[in-house]
C-alpha cells in the first residue's frame, strides 16, 4: 500500500508543482497519473521515487516513512520513457545491474536476470548491446531491469509513449499480465487516456498540480466530477451544452437557447431547489437519439459533418453555440446518403436526449449530480 | 549510380581537385623530406647514417660544447605528463560533471569565468604566474610547472568535457540511482562510461600540449639541473652556438615527436569519434 499525504513541490522562483495530493494505492493495484502535459503527474512519480524530494507532505510504503529515503533505499523499480538502458553493457548486465549493486554473486544475478528475461520473451536477446534492439525490445529490457529486484513498487513514466500504436497495444496487455503474475503495486504516469483506462484499476487525473478526480475508469467516464475530467476522458469527447435550470408546477426543465427538456427523476432530486442556476449539459456522442422530424423534447442540430466511421456514422453540427459530435449506431432510420444529402441542403436533424447525462454547475464546474 | 559511371563533369572537378592538392602538398612534403634528409644522411658524404642518434646513449661533442645524453630529459618529460595529463584530466572530469549535473551557488559565475578565461592568451598571466611561484617558492621547479601547466589548461578542458556531461539523458543517470547506486557509483560505473568521446579528446590534448609544453619551462624554469625535452632541444640553438647542427636537431626533433605521433595514432579514431559527436548520449 502506498500512502502519500498532503504532498506539496514548489520549483525555485516559486513554481508551484504539486499540490495538496492525497493519494491512497491498494497493494498490488495498478494505477494511472493521467493528465495534460505539466500537470505535474510525472513530479508526482519522481517524488514517490524519491528523485525529487517533495517541498512538504509525506509518503508512505506500508507503514514505512520513506519521504527522506534516497531512491536506492526505497526498493522501487522504475522504468523511464527513453528507456535508459546503459549503452555501454550487454542486455544480461543491464538486466542483472540493481543486482550487482546489492552484491549479488555473478552467477547468480546472471540466472535471476534469465529468469526475467524468459517471463518477457527476450532471453534471445541477452547477449545484445542496448543500441542493436528495436524499441519494443528496448522497452521490454527495461521493464526486465526494473522487475528483477522484486520491488514492492513499480513506477512506469510514460512508458509506452516511443512506441508505434500496435506494439503500444501488445506492450500494455504484456505489462498487465506481468502485473497482474507479480502483484507487484504499478503507478503509471501517461497522457494517453486510452492507456490508462484500458490498463489501470483506478485512476487519478491531475491538472495544475492538484487532483481533479481519483476513481475507477467506470466512473471516470460515467460521473466525472467536474468540467476538466469531462472535457480530459472519452474520445470522441463529451458534448456540453449551455442550459439554465427551470422550475414550472413542480417540475424541473432545462432549457437552452432553442430548446427546453424534462430533467428526469433521478436527476430532479439532485437539481431541486436549483432553479435559475446555469448550468452546462455534458452528454457523451452516443446518449443521443437522432430523429429526422422534430418531436417534443428535442433539441435542434445544425448539421455541419457527416463522417462514416464505418461501425457507425458520425455528425457534428451547432446546437445554440456549441459544437455538438453524434455517433449515430447502425439501427438508425435514415442511411449515411440521406444524411449527406440533408447537410448539403444545411438541413437539420433532431436530438433525443437518453436519461444517462451529467449536469455541471457552469461557474464551478462542479457535476451537480454526484 | 556507381562511382565510375559518374558524369563527365564531375570528373574534371576532380581532376581539377586532385592537382590543387598536389601542388598544395608540394611544401609540405619539401619539408618532411629535408627534416628526414637531415636526420639520416651525413651532410659530407652523402651515406645513410644513425650517426646523429648518438645522444640516445652517450654525451655528444658539438664545436666547444658537450651535450649530455638525452636520457634524464626524457624521464623528466614522461614525468612532467603524465602527472599533467592525469590531474588535468580527474580534475577537469569532477569540476565538469559538478557544473553539469549539480546545483549550488555561483554555478552560473564559475561556468561563465570557464570561457572568458579561454579568451586570454595564457602568455599574459605569465608575468603574474612568476611572482605566485617566487611566492609560493616552487619558482625553478618541476612542481611549478606542473601546477601552472594545469590551471592554464583546466578551464578549457572542463568547458569541453561538462558538455559532454550536459549531454547524457537525466533519465539514465535516475535509473542507475533508482537501480541501487548513490551519485559516486553511478559516476564510475554508468556515467564515466558514456563520455568516453570527450575523455579521449580531453586526455589527447592534455597529453599532446603537456609533451610539447615549452613556454613555460623556458620562462619559469632557468637553470640547466631539470632539463625537459622542449628546452633540451633549445640548447642546440642557443645564441653562442651560432651555427647549429641541424642534422643533430632533426634526429632530436623525431625522438621528441615520436610518443605524440604513436598516442595519437592509437587514439585517433575515438578522437574523431569524440569531435564529430560532441557528446551525443547514446
Amino acid at each position: 500500500m502506498i500512502r502519500i499525504e498532503n504532498l506539496r513541490k514548489e520549483f525555485d522562483k516559486g513554481v508551484v508543482a504539486l499540490d495538496s495530493i492525497n493519494l491512497t494505492f491498494d497493494e498490488g493495484s495498478f494505477i494511472a497519473l493521467l493528465g495534460p502535459s505539466g500537470c505535474g503527474k510525472t513530479t508526482t512519480l519522481n517524488c514517490i521515487a524519491g528523485l525529487l524530494e517533495p517541498t512538504s507532505g509525506s509518503i508512505y510504503f506500508d507503514d514505512r516513512d520513506v519521504t527522506n529515503l534516497a531512491p536506492k533505499d526505497r526498493n522501487i523499480g522504475m522504468v523511464f520513457q527513453s528507456y535508459a538502458l546503459y549503452p555501454h553493457m550487454k542486455v544480461i548486465d543491464n538486466i542483472a545491474f540493481s543486482l550487482k549493486q546489492k552484491g549479488m554473486p555473478k552467477a547468480e544475478r546472471h540466472e535471476k536476470a534469465r529468469q526475467m528475461a524468459r517471463k518477457l520473451q527476450i532471453e534471445h536477446l541477452l547477449d545484445r548491446m542496448p543500441g542493436e534492439l528495436s524499441g519494443g525490445q528496448q522497452q521490454r529490457v527495461s521493464m526486465a531491469r526494473a522487475l528483477v529486484k522484486e520491488p514492492q513498487v513499480l513506477l512506469l513514466d510514460e512508458p509506452m509513449s516511443n512506441l508505434d500504436a500496435r506494439l503500444k497495444i501488445e506492450i500494455r496487455d504484456e505489462i498487465r499480465r506481468i502485473q497482474q503474475d507479480l502483484g507487484v503495486t504499478s503507478i503509471i504516469v501517461t497522457h494517453d487516456q486510452e492507456e490508462a483506462m484500458a490498463m489501470a484499476d483506478k485512476i487519478a487525473i491531475l491538472d495544475n498540480g492538484r487532483i481533479q478526480q481519483f476513481d475507477t475508469p467506470e466512473m471516470l467516464y460515467h460521473k466525472p466530477a467536474n468540467l476538466f475530467v469531462a472535457h480530459f476522458m472519452g474520445n470522441p469527447p463529451m458534448n456540453f451544452i449551455d442550459a439554465s435550470v427551470e422550475e414550472e408546477d413542480g417540475t424541473l426543465w432545462l432549457r437552452g437557447g432553442s430548446f427546453r427538456v424534462k430533467a428526469p427523476a433521478a436527476m430532479a432530486e439532485k437539481l431541486a431547489g436549483k432553479a435559475g442556476q446555469a448550468v452546462v449539459i455534458g452528454v457523451r456522442s452516443h446518449q443521443m437519439n437522432v430523429l429526422l422530424a422534430p418531436a417534443e423534447e428535442t433539441m435542434e442540430l445544425h448539421l455541419s459533418l457527416v463522417e462514416n466511421l464505418g461501425k457507425d456514422i458520425m455528425i457534428s453540427g451547432d446546437l445554440d453555440d456549441a459544437l455538438v459530435r453524434v455517433t449515430i449506431p447502425a439501427n438508425f432510420e435514415g442511411s449515411y446518403e440521406q444524411l449527406r444529402e440533408l447537410r448539403r441542403q444545411g438541413g437539420s436533424v433532431y436530438l433525443k436526449l437518453h436519461e444517462d447525462y451529467n449536469i455541471f454547475d457552469r461557474e464551478s464546474g462542479v457535476n451537480l449530480l454526484i | 549510380m556507381k562511382y565510375s559511371q559518374r558524369p563527365k563533369y564531375e570528373r574534371r572537378n576532380e581532376t581539377i581537385a586532385v592537382l590543387v592538392m598536389i601542388l598544395l602538398c608540394i611544401p609540405v612534403l619539401f619539408i618532411y623530406f629535408s627534416f628526414f634528409a637531415n636526420a639520416f644522411i651525413l651532410d659530407s658524404t652523402g651515406e645513410l647514417t644513425l650517426q646523429n642518434f648518438q645522444f640516445l646513449y652517450q654525451p655528444i661533442q658539438l664545436s666547444q660544447y658537450t651535450v649530455e645524453p638525452i636520457g634524464k630529459a626524457f624521464r623528466n618529460t614522461v614525468i612532467f605528463t603524465a602527472i599533467a595529463t592525469t590531474l588535468e584530466v580527474t580534475i577537469s572530469c569532477m569540476a565538469g560533471y559538478a557544473l553539469a549535473r549539480m546545483e549550488f551557488t555561483g554555478k552560473r559565475v564559475i561556468s561563465f569565468s570557464l570561457l572568458t578565461l579561454r579568451l586570454f592568451p595564457g602568455v599574459l598571466l605569465l608575468i603574474g604566474v612568476l611572482y605566485v611561484l617566487l611566492h609560493l617558492g616552487i619558482l625553478n621547479t618541476l612542481t611549478g610547472v606542473i601546477v601552472v601547466a594545469i590551471a592554464l589548461r583546466l578551464p578549457g578542458s572542463t568547458f569541453i568535457i561538462r558538455n559532454f556531461f550536459a549531454g547524457i539523458p537525466q533519465d539514465i543517470e535516475n535509473s542507475a540511482l533508482v537501480d541501487g547506486c548513490n551519485r559516486l557509483t553511478a559516476f564510475f560505473q554508468v556515467i564515466i562510461h558514456m563520455v568516453k568521446p570527450g575523455l579521449a579528446s580531453i586526455s589527447i590534448f592534455a597529453f599532446m600540449s603537456a609533451w610539447s609544453n615549452y613556454l613555460l619551462f623556458n620562462v619559469l624554469i632557468f637553470n640547466t639541473k631539470t632539463p625537459v625535452l622542449a628546452t633540451y632541444l633549445r640548447v642546440l640553438s642557443r645564441n653562442d652556438q651560432m651555427i647549429a647542427d641541424y642534422g643533430v636537431f632533426a634526429a632530436m626533433a623525431m625522438v621528441y615527436m615520436l610518443p605524440v605521433l604513436i598516442f595519437f595514432f592509437i587514439s585517433q579514431r575515438q578522437l574523431m569519434q569524440g569531435t564529430i559527436s560532441g557528446g551525443k548520449g547514446i
